[in-house]
């Protein structure tokens, strides 16, 4: 009896993680996550947002919204590609509604990751609202940090995927 | 929020997600063999692990270390077969190993390599005001874990009372010891799948 029942737990055991568990995550835990710094400078009427990504990632999502194969040593058309998706999931409103036109002020890359930059001239005395959905339709766990500095003062905003724009103070 | 509060979460989302399988393997693993009534030896465990895994990745992120991604990721399920295996192996703790309880140093050494693992990432993202960062995602990756823990507490309590329900009385084999030869089979079966996958060479 005793044998039997041991057996069989450790049969079901055995079958069940050969034939379920093992095949099923082969790849690490990456951690699925953009920092992006955020100031606003009222003085000079500015915006500038500067996001960091892990360039493998990026340029999956670069070519899955752009439908071609552009890398990084694509030359223009990566550039216009990446920004093209940089400023579609980088969103900057006013507290009316109305979008903020980012433009791209540089791109550099250390390593792995790229740090794009991009900024706008702000409408003065609007509150405005920042959305980062960077990399949020290639990952379920996508975790976007924003830390905003904004008349000196920071807060760090988090996005995940379906998340909507939120107030930068 | 606070940025304290933003890495916690990113820490604690980064755990409590089906795709950290791995780390939640392993915490399986380091629990399989205690009760309800052991809380105080998980904890001192689960510390254990917690400073291993919080050293390395100070030590990572911070650049004084550098770690080949491809040997961690590969050491991490091996932690998880040896954590299985001395699960195994082991009846008698105090009686092996030299007479002392030796489970939390070895939560210890192999959370170092757990740290590593997701030190990586962090070193390459965290460029700037790393104090603040990195502790709010250590705490996030505590609590996480806590909640990981306190479901698998759950689950073992359903386990060992559908075992002892199974049990016919009189019977010589003891309950719990079914219950860890259960899970440290599977979680051997499972690591060791994994290791031959992210075999690095």
């Amino acid at each position: 009896m005793r044998k039997t029942l041991l057996g069989r737990a450790l049969a079901v055991v055995v079958t069940l993680a050969a034939t379920v568990g093992a095949p099923t995550v082969v790849d690490a835990h990456p951690l699925h996550s953009t920092i992006a710094e955020v100031v606003e400078d009222h003085a000079h009427g500015t915006v500038r947002a500067t996001v960091r990504v892990f360039l493998d990632d990026f340029t999956t999502a670069v070519q899955k919204r752009s439908r071609s194969p552009v890398t990084i040593a694509s030359g223009p058309q990566w550039d216009a590609a990446a920004l093209a998706y940089a400023v579609a999931a980088f969103t900057v409103t006013d507290n009316s509604g109305r979008a903020v036109v980012l433009r791209t002020c540089g791109v550099r890359r250390t390593s792995d990751l790229l740090w794009i930059c991009l900024e706008s001239s702000t409408p003065a005395g609007r509150t405005l609202m920042v959305r980062n959905s960077f990399l949020c339709e290639l990952f379920d766990d996508q975790v976007n940090v924003v830390q905003a500095t904004v008349a000196g003062a920071r807060r760090s905003l988090l996005f995940t995927r379906g998340d909507k724009a939120k107030p930068l103070s | 929020m606070s940025e304290f509060l933003a890495f916690l979460q990113l820490g604690f989302r980064h755990i409590v997600d089906i795709e950290a399988m791995d780390h939640i393997l392993f915490l399986v693993a380091l629990a399989a063999i205690y009760r309800f009534r052991d809380l105080k030896s998980v904890l001192w465990v689960i510390t254990a692990f917690t400073i291993g895994h919080s050293v390395t990745l100070a030590l990572a992120v911070t650049g004084v270390l550098t770690l080949p991604s491809a040997i961690i990721e590969f050491l991490i399920p091996v932690t998880i077969v040896a954590t299985g295996i001395e699960n195994l192996v082991v009846r008698d703790r105090l009686r092996s190993a030299g007479g002392f309880n030796y489970r939390p140093m070895f939560a210890g050494v192999f959370g170092l390599v757990h740290g590593a693992g997701f030190a990586n990432y962090l070193k390459a993202l965290f460029v700037e005001h790393l104090t603040v960062p990195l502790f709010g995602f250590n705490v996030g990756i505590e609590l996480g874990q806590l909640l990981v823990l306190s479901m698998i507490a759950v689950a073992f309590a359903v386990v060992d009372y559908a075992i002892q329900r199974l049990r016919a009385p009189g019977a010589s084999w003891h309950p719990l010891r079914v219950r860890v030869v259960a899970v440290s089979v599977l979680v051997v079966v499972v690591g060791s799948a994994w290791a031959v996958q992210r075999n690095p060479w």
